[in-house]
């Protein structure tokens, strides 16, 4: 189009010139205001990359601080798991430049994990890559860089930490070389942990660190004591269904997965079921007293020294001899006597109280590794109702039994047990009904007996209202149950005035010793600790303990008969 | 006509200083976003080594550690139900005025031979009001509040304040810590409890004791809760005044 208006003005007269100074006018400006768009063009972008891409790099300068996987702390913000970057070292032996022999000999001495003979045949194998020593201390590394071999390799990897080492381990569970969760919460938070957009906050369980190490503590103590194989203890906050502590003996560091005994890996309180005995009893009365078997405290049942049940003979350790109440039946823990409660209840109640309770599937709650509950099944008949009343013949986890008290106590409903920490994301479930308010109410008075007066009297903390149960349960051995080996238990609430936590403390096969007279009965080793546990943990929790209230016993006391 | 000719000088030099002016703020801002950048990551590395060492310090202090090391040296427990107080009245009910040698000396016994029989002690104190004896024991025929202190003692802690007194000795006996009280506001602690002689201050005193007598037999170890509590809510006018 240019050169199309050229050609008029080379070739057109004088007359033509005015226009053609116009149009070269016109030209030019129209050449100016490109320029000046062009100009204005960039201006602009420059302003406006100058005003926006500010805050897109203050973004990305804050990105390191977000974890790679996400805090785990316990519900007061004490961190129970985190991600830090450890020093690895690594060695390349395809590259190596001194003497294999001599260096194997400095790393034996300075990481004595494996013997020199190892070393050097780590070394000669003529690998392209081999790790030394993963999440080494700062010493180490400065150690071993002293050694001068430019074939050793130092880096910083991001790895995950166990502040609290072994407390919790079973809980926490540990990741894999690859920082993902395999076992516990790890793996159950697996999602949560390492989506990027939520990583950067921790997340918060439902337990209370300073109440685990009591737990942990004191039942490790009783199980040196008592030279027991294992043993298992639970905090439960009976309103919300939150575990505030659970642990699980011999313990395991999860900072060393693997590096344990093989034992140590079995989480005791939910992947194990147990008979858990004469703890059962409780849960029979409130069947009773919910179906109307029962009406009064001071109904009496008929309590032989042996009760013939099917094939073999019920008895006691406590033999009555004559009538008792229902009282003095869960005072001295009177297997015969449940049992009679218990065939009054049915098969057919029971079995439908117990799965309300959730003690027919395995336990509920977050972790992966929860046991299968063993029960009658088919053979659910007389003589089972009678032996599932006072907790023989039916195996549960430790936890379903504090799940169980927690309903029993909580005014009778049931709520699932849980590892999350209750907010605003995570509200209080609203379960189901179980047993009624007022069978709830009750059996506050009969359990705190059982402590002020019965079997349970070591697990009594002054102040802190206890209430609860022994149970003494024998291990079958062999396919047969025997009196060596035992299971005591002793499931406690408090403050049972207006219950809040319920305690349950497990030792597996404890020994007799000179201090307990030869007994190896539940509430000689097993209710010193929840005594204990629970002096420690009541004001922590937020219990006052106040010597000046007590229960209401007026339906309990007058029918327990007093030998003078 | 040099004006013109210097004009589009004079532009180029505007515009060249005012585009240099520009290029140098523009220059001052980045450098101070440099500084910035700079002082941001040093927040990032301050914040990194925070987290580090808190890590450590949680490690190092971590709950078994701790619990070993209380076992080993401090050796302290959980405190017992015993030390949870429920009000400051129960606080003060653990306060304890150690008599002093004067005080020992002579009125122990006194008050001793006061708790049979008070006859004796009211003729050798004629100027000290009863509420005093009030407290001390078995009344005479006091006025009508002392009336009611007295039945408290007799009626409801007859037994547990007398056998409480014979078998602690080193409490101090009502009498005394009645006498104490009314030394105190009047003289101030340190001040020796034989003043019967000066009835002015005892009369002074009698006023707060006649809150006391109420309190006393609480502090003594009686049981009753519903009287210590009125006599703890009667007193409280009183502690609030002092």
């Amino acid at each position: 189009m240019a050169t199309a208006a050229i050609q008029p003005e080379r070739f057109g007269g004088a007359g033509q010139r005015p226009q053609g100074m116009a149009l070269t006018y016109q030209r030019l400006m129209l050449m100016m205001l490109i320029f000046a768009g062009v100009t204005l063009l960039i201006a602009g972008r420059l302003l406006f990359l100058q005003l926006f891409t500010d805050r897109g790099g203050a973004g990305q300068i804050g990105n390191p601080l977000i974890p790679p996987r996400a805090d785990i702390v316990d519900r007061n913000g004490v961190p129970l798991a985190r991600t830090i970057d450890a020093w690895s070292i690594a060695i390349h032996p395809n590259r190596l430049l001194g003497d294999p022999g001599e260096l194997a000999v400095r790393l034996a001495e300075l990481m004595p994990e494996r013997s020199a003979a190892e070393y050097k045949a780590l070394l000669t194998s003529g690998k392209s890559f081999v790790y030394l020593s993963r999440r080494a201390v700062p010493e180490l590394v400065m150690a071993v860089n002293a050694l001068g071999e430019p074939a050793i390799e130092f880096s910083r990897e991001p790895q995950r930490l166990y502040p609290q080492t072994a407390m919790a381990g079973h809980i926490l569970g540990w990741t894999d070389f690859d920082g993902r969760g395999v076992v516990g919460m790890e793996r159950v938070l697996e999602d949560r942990l390492s989506d990027p957009a939520r990583r950067g906050a921790p997340v918060a369980l439902s337990i209370d660190a300073r109440v685990q190490a009591v737990l942990e503590t004191e039942l490790g103590a009783a199980m040196t004591k008592f030279s027991a194989i294992g043993a298992a203890g639970i905090v439960l906050d009976i309103e919300s269904g939150e575990v505030i502590a659970m642990t699980s003996l011999p313990q395991l560091n999860p900072n060393k997965p693997g590096r344990d005994a093989e034992e140590a890996g079995f989480n005791r309180a939910t992947l194990g079921v147990y008979e858990l005995g004469s703890t059962f009893k409780p849960f029979t009365v409130a069947m009773a007293m919910d179906s109307g078997v029962i009406k009064s405290f001071g109904q009496m049942y008929n309590c032989p020294r042996g009760l013939a049940a099917g094939g073999f003979t019920i008895t006691d350790t406590h033999p009555f001899g004559r009538a008792c109440s229902v009282a003095e039946i869960m005072k001295e823990s009177s297997n015969i006597g449940t049992a009679q409660i218990a065939a009054q209840v049915g098969a057919a109640r029971q079995r439908a109280f117990l799965r309300k309770m959730g003690f027919l599937e395995p336990v509920s709650i977050e972790l992966n590794e929860r046991g299968r509950t063993l029960t009658p099944g088919a053979n659910w008949g007389e003589v089972a109702t009678m032996t599932v009343g006072y907790g023989h013949g039916i195996a549960v986890t430790p936890l379903h039994l504090a799940t169980g008290y927690a309903t029993l106590f909580n005014g009778g409903i049931w709520r699932p047990a849980t590892l999350i920490k209750h907010d605003g994301w995570h509200p209080v479930p609203e379960g189901r009904r179980v047993f009624t308010e007022e069978t709830s109410y009750r059996m506050r008075a009969l359990l705190r007996l059982v402590v002020t007066d019965g079997t349970g009297g070591k697990a009594d903390a002054p102040g802190y209202r206890v209430g609860g149960k022994t149970g003494t349960a024998e291990k079958i051995v062999g396919g047969r149950y025997t009196g060596a080996a035992v299971v005591t238990t002793f499931a406690g609430v408090f403050p049972m005035d207006e219950p809040r936590y319920v305690v349950v403390a497990m030792l597996d096969d404890p020994k007799p010793t000179a201090e307990t007279f030869g007994f190896h009965t539940a509430g000689w080793n097993v209710a010193p600790v929840v005594s204990r546990v629970i002096g420690r943990i009541g004001a922590l929790l937020g219990v006052q303990p106040d010597s000046t209230r007590e229960v209401n016993m007026a339906e309990v006391l007058p029918y327990v008969h007093k030998e003078d | 006509m040099i004006a013109r000719g210097f004009k589009s000088v004079i532009w180029v030099a505007t515009i060249g200083s005012a585009a240099l002016g520009c290029y140098m703020v523009s220059l001052r801002v980045a450098t101070e976003r440099n500084e910035l950048a700079k002082v941001e990551r040093q927040i990032i590395e301050a914040r990194r080594d925070i987290r580090s060492l808190q890590t450590e310090l949680g490690t190092r202090g971590r709950m078994t550690q701790l619990e070993q090391w209380n076992a080993e040296v401090l050796a302290l427990s959980a405190p017992s139900s015993a030390q949870f107080l429920k009000d400051e009245f129960t606080l003060a009910r653990l306060y304890r005025n150690d008599p002093t040698v004067a005080e020992r000396s002579a009125e122990v016994r006194l008050a001793a031979a006061q708790a049979p029989a008070a006859k004796p002690a009211e003729t050798a104190r004629p100027a000290v009001p009863a509420i005093v004896h009030a407290v001390a024991g078995p009344p005479v025929a006091p006025p009508p509040l002392v009336h009611q202190a007295g039945f408290t003692t007799a009626g409801a802690a007859k037994a547990k304040p007398a056998v409480a007194q014979a078998a602690k000795p080193d409490k101090p006996t009502p009498a005394l810590s009645a006498s104490a009280s009314t030394g105190k506001p009047a003289a101030g602690p340190g001040r020796s409890v034989a003043t019967p002689a000066e009835p002015t201050k005892a009369e002074a005193a009698s006023a707060r004791a006649s809150a006391k007598p109420g309190a006393k037999p609480a502090a003594a170890g009686a049981k009753p809760v519903r009287e210590a509590a009125a006599a703890s809510a009667g007193a409280k006018g009183q502690g609030g005044g002092r």
